[in-house]
């Protein structure tokens, strides 16, 4: 059946097939044990792709672009090869940004996943039968497993990685395919498309380079090829930088395994074992493959013609002594099950709920879903305290009422409210901080503040489309119109807020200061007329307009972060200016005011309300208790902690970071 | 097989008819006999109306902005054959070659533009009043160079110095900041529109700080900071401003940026030595000085001084900040003896009320353009920027100057204005259009000094500024493209090769050796 040349008859794989053999080809196919194969393949992916899905979630991929600088996503009108000098990865840096798009649909995402996944276990494992001879095709499934180990951590993910490691194994495809025999003749394939691997796909050059290496000396057993493919490692970044780009010779060769995301020790760790698995795989393949050669019968090294079999699956190897069992259905049952154990045992080795967690509150505070997002934050393994979270907590609280109420209920820091930007903070939370501090001083009426943050966010991420929509509303509250329509024009360019971005045109149209709509209105009456250059607090926003509520809520959220119960104390009067129920006082405030009455002794004014009867005994059991376990601030913290948890003393005795309180 | 051959020649003859019938009938012309003719100007995008042309501009591709199911533009002239384009979707897409053709022939003629615009298939023509523009008898220099960068707060991601040809819609880079690690570009300067000599501002947090001369096509990395500069009429040296320029915010405000000059100074940098050198006359201690621009005849340079009103120079934004108001100064300089006469206030801010910035000469030495703002140094953050005209001639002859405002002025910011070779052109940027997104803008000047309504820089989609985030800054107009290839630029920035100079030490200067901070290397924008 397969046409071999008789010089090197073990090494060299099938050329090429004629169409008379087709019908066999399928017919082995769909023979017991292929079949057996692909349904195994088959239920692996179909749960892969349901994993992924329903759990990994990619939607919460997509809106972690806010988060952390991925690609810069692509439009339509986008010209990626006339904006930017060409650099090496670039074309898979592109085909990435346009497929992440997809990822704001779960099952988009999922299935560009699955798909991808899905090539590079096929790719995977024509390359290793052909190395090993037929065996160890088992490993095909493993870089399916480390794509799912890399999504369950929530990182920046590598998908222009991924898809140039498809490249790489597509090319490597037809470079072992080539029915080529004169080796300056393979060298120049070689050349050529290591030259396109390096331009399109820079970071997986090298293992192209090491698995076509390994490919020439373990089974064309061309030494001299193989040791030149590995000198193209140093020859082609150069002759391609000369050419081609125009980067200093240090990075061009430095792009070679360098990744452009900041990750940390366990992701670097984890995308350099999942790239590194192929050459490892293909050299192991090899050694087997050398190995089981060795126990060959004499009759095949002798030249002789092998007698053709139908059944003949490469070379015997130790592992087809258990031929026999192949053809059982326990034998596949068992690799199944092994297969699917090792894809649960790595998933949940790798996995991280936190950052799942994490970006589940990010999707939530960017879709207003502030139920779900105090749901989630609730939950015991977030009790740590998080800037970020801390933030969208907040923004949450306020949203539903709550903050003044339950804002102890959550882990809390200052720092969090409002999220002030700090030159002294990296590059990627300056970013984060952007973003949710844009939303959040919008909301309060900050409209300057809110677009400087949007502006700093739009320059550093590249395109950043809540942004675009938030300076489009931002200028239609300070009346520039025409500013706002070129946002919105720019916005409509992407597909996924078009319609979004079409529906404000249209009602520009009509009413090109959106005067009857709400939420404008209600920013425009918050926001500031006189200029100031020295920094805005909310207690600014206040004294603009006195019904501010966010403005109030957020500057007694901040007195209390802050330890301020006193200036707390004095706040009671402004609570005649919003809704708050007649006659009652938020429960953080009244915790403020109780703690401020028994520390300094003095009366509090509190302007016809009261403070609830249960709140003041709680508080009074609080300072029994307080009082016994003083020397001891550790058991006290402890001790006080399930009952008092929730609290504004227990957070002002016990959690307040005061080392790094700037008041 | 013979039937085979004639079954797939003739489907092949009818596909391609099909093709040429569908091609032929796209942009199938009707003719237009009668219509309705209505009493007002149509409406179209941008505003291409009363303005003068110049003869050798790209087709001022438009939006009709009229309701209608079908579009008619017929563009004619005195001479030549007329353009009829029709649309269905408003856009009217000009053919280049018959453009050129008819503006070239019809110098100093008007040239009409004839809207009609169809409300229904069954429905008459709607004719309007006639558009009309008049087509200048000089040229206007053939490329147009700008930095093109999103509007950036603190921080920033890509910018580029382009090229564009004016004469159709070529744009092409000329560096980009991704070529040096994503640092900034800043001032471009030509000699005497030329692109044979220039230079160009670099500030890179990790190649540092540089100004590129490019002379000839040899590029030469010169280690100094180049702030705004401007080229003797000689070449033989450039002269440019040293300033430690500050970003803040304004809590309240259309514009949230504001930029200070906490000191600056002039400089020189003399090409055949490789030197530079200040004089006491262009960086007095107690005085900013900046925008420095040379006469056409090299005996004068022109520059902004205001008196410092802070003694902290560190505070930003220092004490009274919004009352730094800058006077138009001159100096004489011969360059023979390397000498500098002593400063002269041509417009003094006493007089206009006005900080006065950006002085530049018209290559023929007539006139003077400069923009006035409320306060401060960077107009282009200011609404209140508008372009002034001086008369020089009348500078020589009475000693005095009355500064005109120009017509053309908005109600939005107006800065960065660049003159023609011929000096019957200037270009300049205007945020007329948004207040936010700077966009470049042509204007005639007569011989009188007559500024003629400008017109915004074509684009071949006339819907291109519709989405556009980019600004287009400080746009020079020169006769020739620039030759020197990005890629060499880039090397250049990035080689370690340079020319060292000593700099005047002022707190202005950068300190020698240190490779600054992104966050401290670049402040202000556009």
């Amino acid at each position: 059946m397969k046409i071999r040349n008789s010089k090197t008859p073990d090494s060299l794989p099938d050329l090429y097939y004629p169409l008379s053999l087709w019908k066999s080809e399928i017919r082995r196919l769909v023979s017991s044990q292929n079949l057996g194969c692909l349904i195994q393949t088959c239920v692996f992916f179909l749960m892969f792709f349901f994993f992924v899905w329903l759990w990994l979630d990619p939607k919460l991929i997509y809106h972690g672009h806010g988060q952390s600088v991925i690609y810069p996503i692509c439009t339509s009108g986008t010209n990626i090869f006339a904006d930017f000098p060409p650099f090496p990865g670039k074309v898979t840096m592109y085909i990435a940004a346009r497929l992440s798009h997809y990822y704001y649909y779960s099952w988009a995402g999922a299935l560009i996943i699955t798909v991808i996944a899905w090539l590079l276990c096929v790719g995977t494992g024509k390359f290793i039968t052909t190395i090993s001879g037929g065996g160890l095709r088992w490993l095909r499934f493993i870089p399916a497993i480390f794509l799912l180990a890399q999504h369950g951590r929530y990182y920046p993910f590598l998908l222009a990685e991924n898809l140039a490691l498809l490249i790489v194994l597509f090319l490597l495809y037809l470079y072992i395919r080539i029915p080529l025999q004169a080796a300056w003749f393979r060298l120049v394939v070689f050349m050529v498309f290591s030259a396109v691997i390096y331009a399109a796909a820079v970071r997986l050059f090298l293992v192209f380079v090491l698995l076509a290496g390994i490919f020439e000396l373990f089974n064309n057993r061309r030494w001299l090829v193989g040791f030149s493919v590995f000198f193209s490692v140093l020859l082609i970044p150069y002759l391609t930088n000369t050419f081609i780009f125009d980067l200093d010779l240090g990075d061009a060769y430095h792009r070679l395994w360098s990744f452009p995301l900041q990750l940390t020790l366990k992701e670097k760790i984890l995308a350099y074992s999942f790239f590194s698995f192929f050459p490892i795989a293909g050299f192991g393949c090899g050694i087997w493959r050398f190995f089981a050669a060795k126990q060959k019968p004499e009759k095949s090294r002798s030249g002789k013609k092998r007698k053709s079999s139908k059944s003949y699956r490469g070379p015997r190897t130790p592992f087809s002594m258990v031929a026999g069992l192949r053809r059982s259905k326990i034998k596949w049952f068992l690799e199944t099950s092994a297969l699917l154990i090792l894809t649960a045992a790595v998933v949940g080795f790798t996995y991280d709920p936190i950052a799942r967690q994490n970006q589940r509150i990010d999707y939530f505070a960017r879709h207003k879903m502030w139920d779900e997002l105090l749901q989630q934050a609730s939950k015991p393994s977030l009790q740590s305290c998080d800037m970020f979270i801390c933030h969208d907590v907040n923004r949450a609280l306020y949203h539903t009422s709550r903050l003044l109420h339950d804002m102890f209920l959550y882990p809390q820091h200052y720092a969090g409210l409002l999220l002030t930007p700090n030159k002294r903070l990296p590059k990627q939370m300056m970013v984060q901080i952007w973003v949710k501090s844009s939303n959040t001083l919008y909301e309060l009426g900050h409209v300057n503040e809110a677009e400087n943050a949007s502006y700093e966010a739009l320059s550093t991420l590249g395109y950043y489309p809540e942004g675009l929509q938030r300076l489009a509303l931002i200028n239609i509250i300070k009346g520039q119109t025409d500013a706002a329509r070129t946002f919105l024009h720019a916005l409509s360019r992407d597909f996924l807020y078009e319609e979004q971005a079409d529906q404000y045109l249209q009602r520009l149209e009509t009413d090109p200061l959106l005067s009857t709509d709400d939420q404008i209105r209600r920013i425009r009456s918050f926001m500031l007329v006189e200029d100031s250059i020295k920094k805005t607090t909310p207690k600014d926003l206040l004294e603009k307009n006195k019904h501010n509520r966010m403005a109030f809520e957020y500057q007694m959220a901040f007195l209390l972060l802050t330890g301020q119960h006193n200036a707390v104390a004095h706040s009671v009067k402004y609570l005649d200016n919003f809704d708050y129920p007649q006659g009652r006082i938020p429960r953080h405030l009244a915790e403020a005011i109780l703690l401020y009455t028994a520390m300094t002794g003095k009366k509090t004014d509190l302007h016809n309300r009261r403070i609830n009867a249960g709140t003041v005994r709680r508080f009074q059991k609080f300072t029994q208790l307080f009082q016994r376990h003083k020397l001891d601030l550790q058991t006290a913290a402890k001790t006080l902690e399930k009952e008092f948890g929730d609290t504004y003393y227990y957070f002002y005795f016990f959690l307040l970071d005061r080392s790094e309180l700037e008041v | 097989m013979r039937k085979q051959t004639i079954v797939f020649s003739s489907l092949t003859l009818v596909i391609l008819s099909a093709c040429a019938l569908s091609y032929g009938l796209r942009g199938r012309k009707v003719p237009i006999d009668e219509y309705n003719s209505v009493a007002r100007l149509p409406s179209i995008r941008p505003d291409y109306c009363e303005t003068v042309i110049p003869p050798n501009i790209a087709p001022l591709n438009f939006v009709v902005q009229e309701k209608g199911l079908r579009f008619c533009v017929k563009i004619h002239s005195k001479q030549g054959k007329p353009i009829e384009v029709f649309s269905r979707n408003g856009k009217i897409v000009i053919p280049e070659g018959r453009w050129q053709k008819l503006l070239n022939t019809n110098r100093r003629q008007q040239l009409c533009f004839d809207v009609s615009v169809k409300t229904g298939d069954d429905e008459r023509w709607n004719r309007f009043q006639t558009i009309t523009n008049e087509i200048a008898r000089e040229n206007i220099d053939g490329f147009l160079v700008y930095r093109r960068i999103h509007p950036a707060h603190s921080t920033w991601r890509k910018m580029g110095l382009y090229q564009r040809n004016l004469q159709n819609y070529n744009e092409s880079l000329i560096l980009d900041n991704g070529y040096y690690g994503r640092g900034c570009l800043n001032c471009h300067t030509f000699c005497e529109n030329r692109t044979d000599k220039m230079l160009i501002g670099i500030r890179s947090s990790i190649y540092g700080s540089s100004a590129l001369l490019i002379e000839d096509g040899v590029v030469n990395k010169i280690d100094a900071k180049f702030g705004y500069s401007s080229w003797h009429p000689s070449g033989r040296l450039a002269a440019y401003s040293i300033n430690k320029i500050r970003l803040f915010f304004h809590s309240a405000g259309d514009e949230v940026r504001g930029v200070t000059d906490l000191d600056s100074l002039l400089a020189y940098y003399l090409v055949d030595s490789g030197t530079v050198k200040t004089a006491p006359q262009i960086s007095k201690k107690e005085r900013l000085e900046t925008y420095p621009a040379w006469s056409a005849d090299g005996r004068w340079l022109y520059f902004c001084s205001a008196p410092i009103l802070w003694s902290d120079r560190d505070t930003v934004p220092p004490e009274r900040y919004d009352q730094v108001k800058y006077d138009l100064v001159r100096v004489s300089y011969d360059l023979d003896r390397d000498e500098w006469g002593e400063p002269e206030t041509v417009l003094s801010a006493e007089d206009t009320g006005l900080t006065i910035l950006l002085p530049r000469v018209s290559p023929d030495g007539r006139r003077l353009l400069f923009c006035m703002c409320d306060y401060g140094s960077f107009p282009v953050y200011h609404d209140s920027s508008d372009l002034y005209l001086i008369d020089l001639k009348n500078l020589e002859e009475t000693g005095r100057v009355k500064p005109q405002r120009l017509q053309i002025n908005s109600d939005k910011s107006e800065s960065w204005h660049s003159w023609s070779s011929n000096s019957r052109w200037i270009a300049f940027s205007s945020k007329r259009q948004s207040g936010v997104f700077t966009r470049s803008y042509l204007s005639y000047v007569d011989e009188g000094g007559r500024v003629y309504k400008p017109l915004l820089l074509p684009q071949k989609d006339p819907t291109h500024y519709d989405s556009c985030l980019w600004t287009y800054s400080v746009p020079e107009l020169v006769t020739g493209p620039v030759r020197v290839t990005k890629e060499k630029l880039g090397r250049v920035v990035r080689g370690s090769r340079k020319i060292s100079v000593r700099l005047p030490i002022t707190s202005a200067t950068p300190k020698p050796g240190v490779v600054p901070g992104s966050r401290q290397i670049w402040q202000e924008r556009e």
